[in-house]
Parts: C-alpha cells; structure tokens; sequence
C-alpha cells in the first residue's frame, strides 16, 4: 500500500467525510506557493512564544505550516484548529504523498473544512457547543498570513470573517457572572411559590395541537401585521416578546402568552399593566418578583437549559431552549405549546431605515435609545450594542447589531430543532422580503384568518403543590450548604498556598483546578444551585487565565494557573460570605 | 489638540483608545477578554474588591472605568495609573495624563521625574502612611538613581503587589551588580516576585553579569527561566572563552522561539571559535534576522574566505543600517585585512557621513579617504 493510500485510509477510518476531499490516488502537486522556513517562522512566531492553549489556522496551504507545528515541543502541546477551505481539496490530497500523519500523532491537531456557509455554524457549533470549550478562545492565536491555492484564497477571504464573528460571539454563552447568577437563583426562589406548582413543560408541550402559533418580537415591520393579528388573536396561539405587550394591548390584541426573560427588576415595566387579561406569564423563573406579580398568578413554569432549573425541578424534562433574549424564548415557547406550524413577525433583528422597534414597543426603543446616545457620548461602554452586518432577507445585507446577530442566530438554533421534528418554522419576513435572515426558517405570509377555525377553549392543566414541597426541603438547607462551600474554599486556598512553596513544576494544578469546581460539600439537593453559582464564574475565570498565560515563561504560565484558582477560590469566599444573608432568608423563607 | 476639560470627554478619548487596543487580540479572544473583565467588574461590584487587583494591568483597570459608568470612576484611574508606572506604559501615562480625574497624581508623579538626587534622598527619607505609595516613589526613584537603592525595599513593598518588587528586581539586575547577591537570596526565598513579570527579564541580565558559571546561579530556579535565559548563558561562556558549553546551551532553544537567531548567531561564533567552519555555516544559514545573519557572517568570514566572498562582506556593510555602525566597522575591517581596499574606500566614501559619531571608525575612514592612501590604490 501506498505512503498515500496508508494515510488516506487512516484519515477517512478518523472521519468519514475525508472521502469527500481525498481521492483514491494522489492528485498531481496544487498550484500553491510553498512556504519557507523563514516564512512559517515568522507566521508562527506568536503562537510558538506564548503559553495559550488554542491556535488556529486557517487555510492547509502546502501543508508544511501543520508540520512545522507537529515539530514544535510547546505547540504540540496545544490545542490546534487547521480549517482548510474549499478550493484547496487537491492541495490538502497532494501534500499526503509525504508522511504527514505521524507527525500528528500525539498532537492536538485537528483539521475541520469550511466548504459552503453553514460550515461557518457547523465548526462553532461542534467545536466550542460546551462550556468548558470556550474558555480556550480567550488565548487564542490566528494564522492567516500564509499562500492557499488562488480559490481557497478566496475562501479564506469570504469565510475568515464570519468565522471570527461566530466565535467572538461564543463567549456570550457562558451565562452570568457569579452575581448575576445568583440573582437568578434568589429570583427562581422569590417566585417559587407562584412557578413551582404551575404546569411545567411536559404539561405543555402539544396543548393546543396542531393549531398555529404566532411569535410576535418588537422589530419595526410588527406594525404592517397589526390588523391581521387583530383577525388571528383566537384562531392562533399568539406568543408574545414582553416589548410588545403593552402596545398589542393598546392595539385590542390580548395574547396568549407572554415571555419575559431579563433578571432586572427594570424590565417589570414591560409587563406591569398586562391587567386581567388572559395572557399567562410563559417567561423565565429567574425574572424579577415583580415581573411575574402583575399575572396575578396566571403563569407556566418553564423550564430551560441552565442548571439552576435542575435545582428547581431535579426530575425535569422537556427543556427548551431560551436564548438570550424575550423574542427567542417566544420562539421556543409557541414550538412547545403546539404540533402545528410556528409563524414569526416582528423578528427583523436589524434597521431598514431608523427605527430599530415597533412603535408600541416604547420601554425597549427607549432603552435601545439610551444605549445609542449614551455610546455616542462616550460614559457608556457599548457591549453587544456595536453594529454589525448581516445578510437581508431578499438578499444583501442589512445593518444590524451584535446583540441582535445573536438572537438571529439564537434562533436559527431553535428553528433547527424544531424543523427536524417535522415542525413547520415560518419567517413572515422573509416572505416580505425585509429583515434579516433566520436561517432553517422558510419564507411564508401570516395564513388568512378564514382558513382557520377558532381554538378551542383550551385551560391550562392542573396545578401540583408536591413540586414544592420537594424544592422548599432542598432549599431550607442552602445556608447551611453556603457555610460549607464557603469552608470549602477556604481550604483550597491554604493549599494553594502551601503549593506555592514548591517548585512550579511540582505545583498540583490540574488536582487544585478540579477542587474549584467540586460541590461535594454541599447537600446533594442543592448541589445543582451551587454548581450554576460557580460555572458562569469558574468559566470566566479560565477564560482569564487563558488570555494571562499569553506569556513565554513556563513557569510564569504555571503561576497564572494557581493565582486564577486563587482569585476564584478568593471570589467565592467572598461572595458565600456577602451572600449569607440572603441564603438565609431564603432558606427561612423556604422553610414558612 | 487641547486636552480635555470635560471628564465625558475625557472618557469618550479613552473609550476609543481601548478600542483601537482591541485590535491587538484576535477577535474572538478580546471578546472573551471583554467578557472575563465584565464577569469581574460586576463581582467587585456586588462582592467587593479582591487582593488590591493584583491579577489586572493598567490596561484591565482602564476598561473598569468605563464599565463603572461613573461609580467608581477615580478609584480605577487611580490604580490604573499607579499600575501603569510598574509596568512603564508610556501609552497608558500619556493618555491618562489628558484626563482631569487624575491631575493631583500625575502631578506627584511628574514632581518625583523632576527630582534631583539630592531631593530625591530627601523624598526617600520621608515616612509614607500607605505602603503602596512608598513603594511606588523607591521604584520611580530607583529608576533614576539606581545608587540610591537600598536593598532592603525588596523586601520591604505590599506583599499582594508582587509586581512592585519584580519592577525593582529588573532595576537592580540590570544597574546594580553589587548587589545581585542580596537580589538572588530575595527571589530564592519569594519566587512570586520573579514570576510576578517575565521571569528572564531578571535572571537574563543576572547571568549575563555573573562572576561564577550561570548554571550554578541557576540552579535554585530550574523551571523558572526560558530562553533569554538559556541564551544570556551561552553568551557568558562564549565570553568566557568557553564556546563547546555555549554550543551545548543553545542546542535547547527551538526553532520557533523568539530567540532563535541569538542562539544561532552565538553557535555561528562557537564553532568558528572551534573552527568547525561547516557547522558554523549550517548555523549562520538558519538565521533569519538580517543584522544577526550579517553578524554570523562576519565572524564566519573571519575563518573562512572560501565559505564567505568577499563580495558578500562588501554586501553587508552596503546594506546595514546606520542605527548599526558597528557591523559596518567590522566589515571595513574585515575588508582591509582582507586587503580589498578599493572596496573598503569606495563604502567609506559613500557612507562616511553616517557613521561619523564612531569613535573607532572614523579614524579608519579618515585613513582610507586620505589623498595618498586614494593614490596607491
């Protein structure tokens, strides 16, 4: 067998979808201007001089820029991501002709292709899906400076953006910081009463069967759909974003459900004149008390992907996913209360012209408004609000910002999910030809009212008090459980000092980093709401550290890696101790 | 343009400066900076301030001044200053200079950099309330009157700022060789002062000073050093007449490091040293540098005019900047013991007026330019 057809074999055996980019016999040499050693050293210099763990590569080239990497002692070390373009199949084949694959052997090389745009999603996706493989990003290297054959140049150039873009917005997912977190936790308990015993989400899923959904978000184009959501208020389940309650309302349009998301007790507002309609609070359990009291108790308990809901409800279900923001919980909420179609108007998520809301949507543009303004003068650090581009619907592009980008993205995620289940998703806007694209959504108008028969009078199901019951004997013991984390970390800290002492090649790191995030201490009930209070601030933690052991020094990079357990271990101990109060009230509140 | 007046405007200069120092990370990882920095800027916030910010740079602080939206405003720009002076972020100082929040501090600061020795002594004798303080003023002093050191400030500086102490080790390593004993015990006994920045940038200058082999002043700190380190060693025992031990030094620098043409330059000169001229070229061929190639090149044409032409001197000293005299110096000098005189003076005639502040080259070209000298060539 060929050196060719050896190494070809082992990397289709790895992953299948090399078939597709190497052919059974070795293509003539690719037009590609080879790299010198000069060349290769320059382009990896940075990399090769620092302590941060993840380096990428974009574009195979000739390949020799991987093999210079598998040859260095402290890059084999890293975590390398090669992304080899379309364009560059022949390239990638012809330069397997010399033994690469044993240089990588034992390295933390991986190659992935970006062929065609969902490729972009895919690669995010996949490779940094879970928390614990963001962090990386923050010491992240990037080597682009290196010749492609003529067509995968022109890959690079066309996918280089939108790859750094789908990762720089990675970090976003890591949840809130430890204060922040908490907040939810403190909220999730505040509403316990109200939310524990209320329908949950295998309660809800399919309640009113095939009948249409509507999600209706605050974008500008909402106001042309007006008079036809007028007709469609009892023939759909009208989902709404919490900007838009108050001005459907003044419109004579009660939804269903509405999906109020923020923890702030800022955003209470949105929701405080809901009056005795028939809309239900569908938001999130860790919103302020006073989001969820104006409902006067009409509310589903619903359930989503963070850990503090496994604190809530252990034997949960069904999760949905809630994105960060109203209008894509409203997504995921009108996919859960129906088997039918789901409909979304009002999701421009970009400007056309200079309105960036519905006019009925007055708390959200007069926030957008603050933020703008306050940019432009400078005091206000505009984190999510920087504009940014992004395909129209129609096609072209259409000014949008980062925050909004995200949602788009956020829910494209959830329109997958539901699509794959057979679950017609349905861009109104993309029917309109304006906005911008949510991708695995298809194009369609609102349907006429005539077609569609009235719902049914449709309640909702049954009330269960034993969920609390089961919730308030976990959270009766959470202060007890804080004092014990809280000693917890104390310890670590007089071992970290202790280690210090020793030389740093002798420092037990990976031991004292895994001690960080262990619960063990705390009861097994509220071990879940003690692991979401530390993952938001271990990951931003190792976020840091990452970024810190940008540093030549091996010893250096070791000392970054016990200072941030340090910091962290630091942090909490504070935090347990500044919290305790609160602990226990809501331990005693629990307990009444 | 006139610095402003206004602290919102003050504010808007720094927002877009951080900015523009974004671009200095790759997208993806400012991102997740930003996103760390956040997570503890809210922490402080909502729990307090831990270990006196020692993890953050001037630059970290800077960005929580924007954060803080106006709370807390003075108290980062403050340390972030403070901070800035440790770590000599010319960039930093300078833009916080246009800020009004911090006049009062920058002008204690200015006052030390205007201090003569005299009021400088004056200064250093004076009992400081806050320990921070009295180590920031020794440091910015010691900067300018090394002599003026005590060696007992190494251990005397806020132990939750180990920056302060490794900003003062580098002066010492650097400008006071008497006591670089006293330095040594100070890092064998707090090694988190020589972590606390680049550990070379003390233990290189160290080396290069030692009296006694660098291996035995580095024992104590295996695992500490990289190669400036290892490549400060070779170069002592090189100057110590000892190249087979520099050759045996460097052999542990990589490729990829970026000292790698230092290490490559001193192999080049150890094994013209022991006259192993096709190691030597091996090693001057993997240079990429110009000026380190050029270098190598030279010391390689010292030993060998079959292995370097002519030519190729002449190509040097055509090439090399004027920031580096010294590499033209040898190549004339080369040139001449090589008699190619014709050359030499033809270079010196072209360049003589920039290298004329060389105090040992311009004696040569005055010779080689003379009339009588020009005549019998």
């Amino acid at each position: 067998m060929s050196l060719y057809a050896e190494q070809r074999g082992a990397l289709i055996a790895s992953y299948a979808g090399f078939a597709e980019v190497m052919p059974a016999e070795p293509p003539a040499s690719a037009p590609v201007a080879p790299t010198s050693a000069a060349e290769r050293r320059g382009l990896l210099r940075v990399s090769a001089n620092n302590h941060a763990a993840f380096l990428m590569i974009l574009g195979w080239g000739d390949g020799t820029l991987v093999e210079e990497v598998s040859t260095d002692p402290l890059l084999r070390q890293k975590n390398v991501l090669v992304v080899a373009f379309e364009g560059e199949q022949d390239a990638f084949a012809a330069s397997f002709r010399r033994p690469i694959l044993p240089a990588l052997r034992g390295t933390g090389i991986s190659i992935v292709w970006i062929r065609r745009d969902e490729d972009v999603g895919a690669i995010t996706r996949q490779r940094f899906g879970a928390h614990p493989d963001i962090p990386q990003l923050a010491g992240c290297d990037v080597v682009d400076g290196h010749p492609l054959t003529v067509p995968a140049q022109a890959s690079r150039a066309r996918w280089r953006d939108a790859l750094m873009t789908a990762l720089s917005d990675r970090p976003q997912a890591f949840g809130n910081d430890i204060g922040d977190s908490f907040t939810g936790l403190a909220h999730c308990a505040a509403n316990a009463r109200t939310l524990m015993p209320a329908p949950g989400n295998e309660q809800l899923r399919g309640l009113y069967g095939r009948a249409p959904a509507i999600s209706i978000a605050a974008g500008p184009s909402l106001k042309r759909h007006i008079p036809r959501l007028r007709e469609l208020q009892d023939r759909c389940v009208l989902v709404a974003c919490d900007a838009v309650l108050h001005g459907l309302l003044a419109e004579g349009i009660v939804p269903h459900f509405v999906t109020p998301l923020e923890r702030l007790k800022e955003t209470a507002k949105m929701v405080a004149e809901v009056g005795p309609t028939r809309t239900v609070f569908a938001g999130l359990p860790v919103v302020h008390e006073d989001t969820l009291a104006p409902f006067a108790g009409r509310a589903v308990c619903i359930c989503v992907g963070d850990q503090v809901y496994d604190w809530m409800f252990p034997e949960r279900r069904h999760a949905i996913m809630a994105g960060s923001s109203s209008g894509v919980l409203s997504v995921s909420v009108a996919g859960l209360l129906t088997d039918g179609p789901v409909y979304m108007i009002g999701h421009d998520l970009s400007r056309d012209g200079e309105a960036s809301h519905w006019t009925g949507s007055g708390f959200a543009a007069g926030f957008w408004k603050k933020i703008k303004d306050g940019a432009s003068k400078g005091a206000v650090w505009q984190g999510g609000y920087e504009d940014r581009v992004v395909p129209r619907n129609g096609g072209g592009q259409v000014p949008s910002i980062t925050w909004w980008d995200r949602f788009r993205n956020e829910i494209g995620a959830v329109s997958l999910v539901l699509s794959r289940s057979g679950r017609g998703v349905h861009n109104v806007n993309a029917h309109d030809g304006i906005g911008a694209v949510i991708e695995n959504s298809t194009a369609a108008p609102l349907p006429e009212p005539a077609s569609l028969p009235l719902l049914p009078d449709t309640p909702l199901p049954p009330r269960d008090a034993s969920r609390l019951d089961q919730w308030r004997g976990r959270a009766s013991r959470l202060h007890e459980d804080g004092d014990a984390l809280r000693a917890h970390m104390r310890a670590l800290r007089a071992d970290i000092a202790a280690a210090k002492r020793l030389p740093p090649d002798q420092w037990p790191i990976d031991e004292l980093t895994a001690r960080a995030g262990i619960t063990e201490c705390v009861s097994e009930g509220n071990r879940c709401a003690f692991t979401y209070f530390l993952r938001s601030a271990l990951n931003n933690c190792l976020s840091d550290l990452h970024r810190r052991r940008r540093t030549s020094s091996t010893a250096r990079s070791r000392w970054h890696a016990l200072n941030g357990i340090d910091g962290f271990a630091h942090a909490l101990e504070n935090a347990l101790t500044t919290l305790a109060p609160q602990l226990k009230e809501i331990a005693d509140g629990a307990a009444n | 343009m006139a610095p402003p007046t206004d602290p919102a405007e003050g504010l808007l200069a720094l927002r877009d400066w951080l900015r523009g120092r974004a671009a200095e990370l790759p997208r993806p990882a400012y991102a997740a900076y930003y996103q760390s920095l956040t997570a503890a800027f809210f922490r402080i916030n909502r729990f307090g301030v831990e270990d006196g910010f020692a993890a953050f740079t001037a630059r970290d602080l800077l960005h929580f001044v924007l954060m803080s939206e106006g709370r807390l405003t003075e108290y980062f720009m403050r340390t972030g200053y403070a901070r800035a002076i440790v770590e000599e972020d010319a960039e930093v100082l300078d833009l916080l200079a246009t800020l009004p929040l911090i006049r009062g501090f920058q002008t204690w600061y200015h006052a030390l950099l205007a201090m003569d020795e005299a009021a400088a002594r004056r200064e250093l004798a004076k009992v400081f309330a806050d320990a921070e303080e009295r180590a920031v003023t020794r440091l910015v002093l010691a900067r300018r009157f090394p002599a003026l050191i005590d060696p007992a400030w190494l251990t005397q500086r806020p132990t939750s700022q180990p920056q302060l102490g490794h900003a003062l080790a580098k002066v010492i390593a650097t400008r006071r060789r008497d006591l670089h004993a006293r330095l040594l015990a100070v890092l064998r006994a707090e090694p988190n002062v020589l972590v606390a920045g680049e550990p070379d940038e003390i233990l290189a200058p160290l080396v290069s000073a030692a009296t006694e082999a660098p291996q035995k002043l580095l024992a104590p700190f295996e695992g500490y050093f990289g190669d400036p380190t290892v490549v400060a060693a070779a170069g002592w025992h090189l100057e110590h007449g000892e190249p087979a031990a520099a050759l045996e030094l460097v052999a542990r620098v990589r490729t990829l490091s970026d000292r790698h043409d230092d290490a490559r330059l001193i192999a080049t000169v150890a094994c013209c040293e022991l006259k192993r001229v096709d190691d030597a070229k091996r090693h001057r061929d993997a240079i990429v540098e110009p000026a380190a190639r050029s270098r190598a090149t030279l010391a390689l044409a010292q030993i060998s005019s079959v292995t370097v032409a002519t030519s190729e001197v002449v190509a040097i000293a055509e090439t090399c900047t004027a920031a580096d005299p010294e590499l033209f110096f040898r190549s004339i000098r080369l040139l001449l013991a090589r008699t190619a005189l014709g050359e030499a003076r033809e270079l010196c005639r072209r360049r003589e007026a920039e290298f004329s502040g060389h105090a040992q080259l311009k004696p040569i070209i005055d010779t080689i330019l003379r009339p009588a000298m020009a005549r019998v060539t």
